[in-house]
């Protein structure tokens, strides 16, 4: 029975389709100029994050949007091993893992590891608190370059989709009733 | 490396709530988990590191071991399994903690501003138009 439901797929170098729950690797996200001077050459940073795509397949199949929403994912372990200050001990990390898993810290979900043929990738932590908007011709484009991708299968994209909507609509009691504890 | 994690952790946890209320500071982890074949083996042991390491004439700290050990007497059998798990109070929803992820790569480029314009929206389900 569980096999009849993989998490994952890959794509074809052909296929330019995009869903919501593809995984794009490598994608440039450009940081806006703080004064836009017309004519003027300025500097302005470039950082290059793995993505996963937030918006809605119909919304990208019938060119609804111009700008795709799209939210970093990390290896687990890396991502873990970047939090110096918060995650110390084995308890902490241990507990942090069980807490992303239940979907106990809603800035964050924990997608399965990928275990295909030639294509194997961590548990990885997608990041809901920084997400980015990304021109939807761009992406396209930068997209025929990538070659083979992954894409992350029903019913797990319904679930991402899911919990990226719940932290957007969580709301913070000023008054909350107390633990029954 | 500790086959009965969960019972140092018992002993830590209680240990941790009361000393930290005094401002005794904690001693370090590594002294009280030790490798015990039962519980109250584990619990004595803890308890008599700590003695060994703080002055024993210390009336407060004294005082606080009793408590631990009137405390520590008091869980038996499964309520011991339930404290040790070292889980059961983070599983609450948590919006506070918040941890930073780094690109894979960041680097500098040019850019010239050739023009500005204002973003126009459209429309793109014309039933919503016709209502």
């Amino acid at each position: 029975m569980i096999e009849n439901y993989p998490w994952y797929k890959t794509l074809d170098q052909s296929d330019y389709s995009l869903n919501q729950g593809d995984f794009i690797d490598s994608l440039p996200i450009l940081k806006p100029l703080l004064d836009i001077d017309i004519n003027q050459e300025r500097n302005t940073d470039v950082s290059e994050f793995n993505v996963v795509i937030l918006t809605q397949s119909c919304d990208l199949a019938n060119d609804k949007i111009e700008f795709v929403l799209v939210a970093p994912y990390y290896p687990m372990e890396n991502f873990i091993s970047e939090q110096h200050d918060t995650l110390k001990s084995n308890k902490e990390i241990k507990s942090f893992k069980e807490k992303v898993r239940l979907g106990f810290l809603p800035g964050y979900h924990l997608l399965n590891k990928c275990e295909l043929e030639n294509y194997s990738k961590d548990f990885s932590i997608v990041d809901f608190r920084n997400v980015y908007g990304v021109h939807i011709g761009f992406l396209r484009e930068y997209t025929k370059k990538l070659g083979k991708r992954l894409r992350l299968l029903p019913p797990y994209r319904e679930h991402l989709s899911q919990s990226f909507a719940k932290f957007f609509m969580r709301v913070g009691l000023p008054t909350d009733i107390p633990s029954f504890k | 490396m500790y086959p009965n994690l969960k019972n140092g952790i018992i002993a830590t946890s209680i240990l941790s709530s009361f000393i930290s209320s005094t401002n005794i500071p904690i001693p370090d982890e590594r002294e009280l988990l030790q490798i015990p074949n039962s519980v109250n083996q584990n619990r004595n042991n803890v308890l008599s590191s700590l003695s060994k390491k703080y002055d024993e004439t210390d009336i407060k700290l004294q005082t606080q071991i009793n408590k631990i050990i009137s405390k520590a007497n008091s869980f038996k059998g499964k309520e011991l399994e339930k404290e040790a798990s070292i889980f059961e109070d983070d599983f609450v929803l948590n919006d506070e903690e918040y941890f930073v992820g780094k690109p894979t790569i960041t680097y500098t480029i040019k850019v010239k501003v050739k023009s500005v314009s204002k973003f126009k929206p459209t429309l793109f389900d014309k039933e919503l138009l016709e209502l």
